[in-house]
């Protein structure tokens, strides 16, 4: 179908073009009629209805003539200005009669109405003739009547008896003339309200012609349109549902689906995008599982700059690369390691004698060293008892250091009241001397008495002070004595305490030595314990070795190109009598996690 | 050859005499009742044996420095002029002894600058490589600082006050 080739812009715009020609026709058809309709209309204002109104003027006015006509025939019977009025009554009337009939014939004027118009115009000429020669017999019978007022003459009367006569014959041939004249008349407004009628039945014939066209065409274009609308619509959305249903698909991962609408248009083209995109989607998915049966060898190329997911899985596959290569490394290492390993507990075990025989060495000394302490803290305790013993003598020799002070200080006072009384025994021998000597020589005797006295109060001042001097220092000696001692005792306090907690460091030591029995006693436990720990570890790395193969070939699953595939069989193959020892608990959960990335790798 | 006894007597580390005849008796240190307005030398009055005597301050009266210090002793002079007897006591640093001294002994005062008045001196003897200077207590005493003082002496008051001015 060529309209399906169409762009969906195109189609719109085909089917709108396809409507608006509908519009334009319609517009165009009403313009035309409505045009037509006001040209009518527009003689009828213009032509028609001007020359009614002018032919009614003219009639009235007629009348309006025939009414003076009336008036003035008779005779003897007006005043003079109801006369005069009457008379530019009918003046007017003329005016306005040849006014309308001028304006009249300036008109459009078909062919029937030109020739009812001239025979009109000749009958009307005729009757105004006759019209104004009777005018002129009325004025001539009105003079007469002025006259016979004042001249009542015979000849007079008769005169105007004749004219009324005349007068009445003239308004008879006058009323037929008037009425030829009005027939005529009437003949032309006859012919122009046939005409009138002519150009409104024209008019509507003219609107019901056009009305028929017009519904026509509307109903004809809304038919058009909505056929249009269904079939764009329909084209447009027949094939985004199946996309969508397709997308839909993809959306929920199943790339098993096939888009079989094609078209040139957009549709047709986002149709073509999915088919790609499915397809592009299906070599992610042939490259994934490619991956998860082990071969890692796949080359993923980005397919734009900005193509993340293959940036991610080229990584990815890099990365396993990476990993597979490492454990390779690492299982070697295993080996060398778990060889190493034996070698290492061969020595661990030799240790292990070596310490046991040490450890008996320690037990010996320790002993020795328990049964010394013990000498030790009875030592300790028996110097605490001599000191607590010296401590108590101190404060005992301190007790009478204080007591002989006393005594002491109490000599002191004593020998300052003998010191007073040799004083005064001196001034009372200077005095007695003074007064042997003032008696002469009656006094002689008593002078050499109280020189006497003088020599035993000096003798016994200086023995005084000479006590004084000796009981000062020994109250010197003996606070130095007593401070001393003070002194003393809290140095032998302070060893006593010492020594106290000598005896209880040694108690702790005894103690502590006690614990180091203990401790080595342990040590050699332990020390068997570790060579039968070095035994089990040797079987160990046995198993070490034997879970490295096994790593090695469960690894040997990914293909990761010949030239580390290969290192690895030959270093493996190599190793395999170490690796044989080998056995370690960690690697093997290291192996037990690529398994279950393997697994989750099958999933996808 | 005379004999003459002597009191000697310790002022300021200088050792004096004072024959026993002017001296009424030695007194230990007593309680010495100040006077208002009294001279700087007078230390005061004492009760002596009933009578109220004026204490000269020797020290003071020497120009040798008063030192209050100094454990001292009262001599009771006994002192006389034109017939009047008039005790006076004087504070001393120490009392020594009493001396018999020949007048060959007593030597003449040297005109020398000595820290006392020479006036009072009537001459130096020697004991034991010490000077002793003998002074005349009349002399040393006599005066109207230590006249107006006596009070209590009232038969010879106005004779004495005159007499005392003619001395000097």
């Amino acid at each position: 179908m060529k309209f399906n080739n169409l762009k969906i812009r195109t189609k719109l715009l085909v089917g709108f073009s396809a409507v608006i020609v509908i519009l334009i026709v319609i517009g165009t058809i009403g313009y035309r009629a409505l045009t037509r309709v006001g040209n009518l209309l527009d003689e009828i204002t213009s032509n028609e209805l001007p020359a009614v109104n002018a032919l009614q003027d003219i009639n009235e006015a007629q009348t309006a003539l025939k009414m003076c006509e009336r008036s003035l025939l008779i005779e003897n019977y007006l005043d003079a200005d109801f006369h005069a009025s009457v008379m530019k009554q009918a003046d007017e009337a003329w005016l306005k009669i040849e006014k309308n009939r001028k304006f009249y014939h300036s008109l459009k004027l078909n062919a029937a109405e030109e020739a009812a118009w001239e025979a009109s115009q000749k009958s009307w000429e005729i009757w105004k003739k006759s019209y104004m020669e009777m005018m002129e017999l009325i004025k001539e019978r009105e003079k007469l009547e002025s006259e016979m007022k004042t001249n009542k003459d015979a000849k007079l009367a008769s005169k105007h008896t004749e004219l009324v006569k005349s007068t009445f014959l003239k308004s008879s041939e006058l009323r037929q003339l008037f009425f030829q004249s009005q027939g005529d008349l009437d003949q032309v407004i006859k012919v122009n309200s046939e005409n009138a009628d002519k150009l409104n039945t024209e008019s509507d014939q003219l609107i019901s012609t056009q009305d028929d066209l017009l519904i026509g065409f509307i109903i004809g274009g809304i038919l058009l349109a909505l056929f249009i609308a269904f079939f764009i619509s329909a084209i447009i959305s027949k094939p985004i549902k199946e996309i969508d249903i397709a997308a839909a698909h993809i959306a929920e991962g199943n790339l098993d689906i096939t888009i079989e609408m094609v078209s040139k248009d957009e549709i047709g083209n986002l149709a073509d995008s999915f088919r790609s995109l499915i397809a592009a989607n299906k070599d992610i998915a042939a490259k994934a599982r490619q991956i998860a049966e082990g071969n890692l060898t796949v080359l993923i190329h980005k397919r734009s700059e900005n193509d993340e997911l293959l940036e991610s899985l080229s990584q990815m596959v890099q990365r396993l690369n990476e990993i597979v290569a490492n454990i390779i490394e690492s299982s070697q290492n295993v080996a060398s390691a778990s060889a190493q390993f034996t070698s290492a507990t061969v020595q661990i075990a030799e240790g292990a004698n070596e310490q046991a025989s040490s450890a008996e060495e320690v037990s010996s000394s320790v002993e020795q060293m328990t049964s010394t302490i013990q000498q030790n803290s009875e030592n300790a305790v028996q110097t605490e008892r001599i000191a607590s013993n010296a401590s108590q003598g101190i404060n005992e020799v301190n007790v009478a250091a204080q007591k002989s002070l006393e005594a002491i200080r109490r000599i002191a006072e004593k020998i300052k009241i003998i010191n007073a009384i040799a004083e005064k025994t001196d001034i009372l021998a200077i005095n007695a001397a003074i007064e042997a000597a003032r008696a002469g020589e009656h006094g002689k005797g008593f002078a050499v008495v109280a020189a006497e006295v003088r020599k035993l109060a000096e003798t016994s001042q200086k023995a005084a002070v000479e006590i004084n001097s000796i009981s000062a220092e020994s109250l010197k000696v003996t606070e130095n004595a007593g401070n001393l001692m003070l002194q003393i005792i809290p140095d032998i306090q302070k060893t006593a305490t010492l020594v106290q907690e000598i005896a209880a460091a040694s108690e702790e030591q005894s103690l502590g030595a006690n614990q180091i029995s203990s401790a080595i006693e342990q040590l050699s436990k332990v020390t068997q314990q570790n060579s039968a720990a070095a035994e089990e570890m040797s079987s160990t790395a046995e198993e070490l070795a034997s879970q490295a193969e096994e790593l090695s070939e469960t690894i040997s699953f990914f293909n990761v190109g010949k030239s580390i595939r290969k290192e690895s069989r030959t270093s493996s193959i190599r190793k395999a009598p170490v690796q044989k020892r080998a056995g370690n608990p960690v690697h093997l959960k290291e192996t037990a996690e690529i398994d279950l990335t393997d697994k989750e790798f099958e999933k996808y | 050859m005379e004999k003459s006894t002597y009191l000697t007597f310790v002022l300021a580390h200088e050792f004096f005499a004072v024959n026993v005849a002017n001296v009424l008796e030695v007194l230990e240190q007593q309680q010495i009742t100040r006077v208002p307005k009294a001279p700087e030398h007078i230390m005061g009055i004492i009760n002596f044996r009933g009578d109220i005597l004026p204490v000269v301050n020797t020290r003071l009266k020497f120009s040798l420095g008063d030192d209050e210090n100094i454990k001292n002793y009262i001599i009771v002079f006994d002192l006389t002029r034109n017939h009047n007897r008039y005790p006076v006591s004087a504070v001393v640093d120490g009392v020594k002894d009493v001396i018999e001294i020949n007048s060959e002994e007593v030597m003449a005062v040297p005109e020398m600058g000595l820290s006392f008045d020479t006036r009072f001196i009537t001459g130096v003897i020697r004991r034991n490589n010490d000077f002793i200077m003998l002074i005349n207590p009349e002399k040393v005493f006599s005066g109207i600082d230590t006249e107006a003082v006596l009070i209590e002496d009232t038969t010879n008051q106005y004779n004495l006050k005159k007499n005392s001015y003619e001395i000097q």
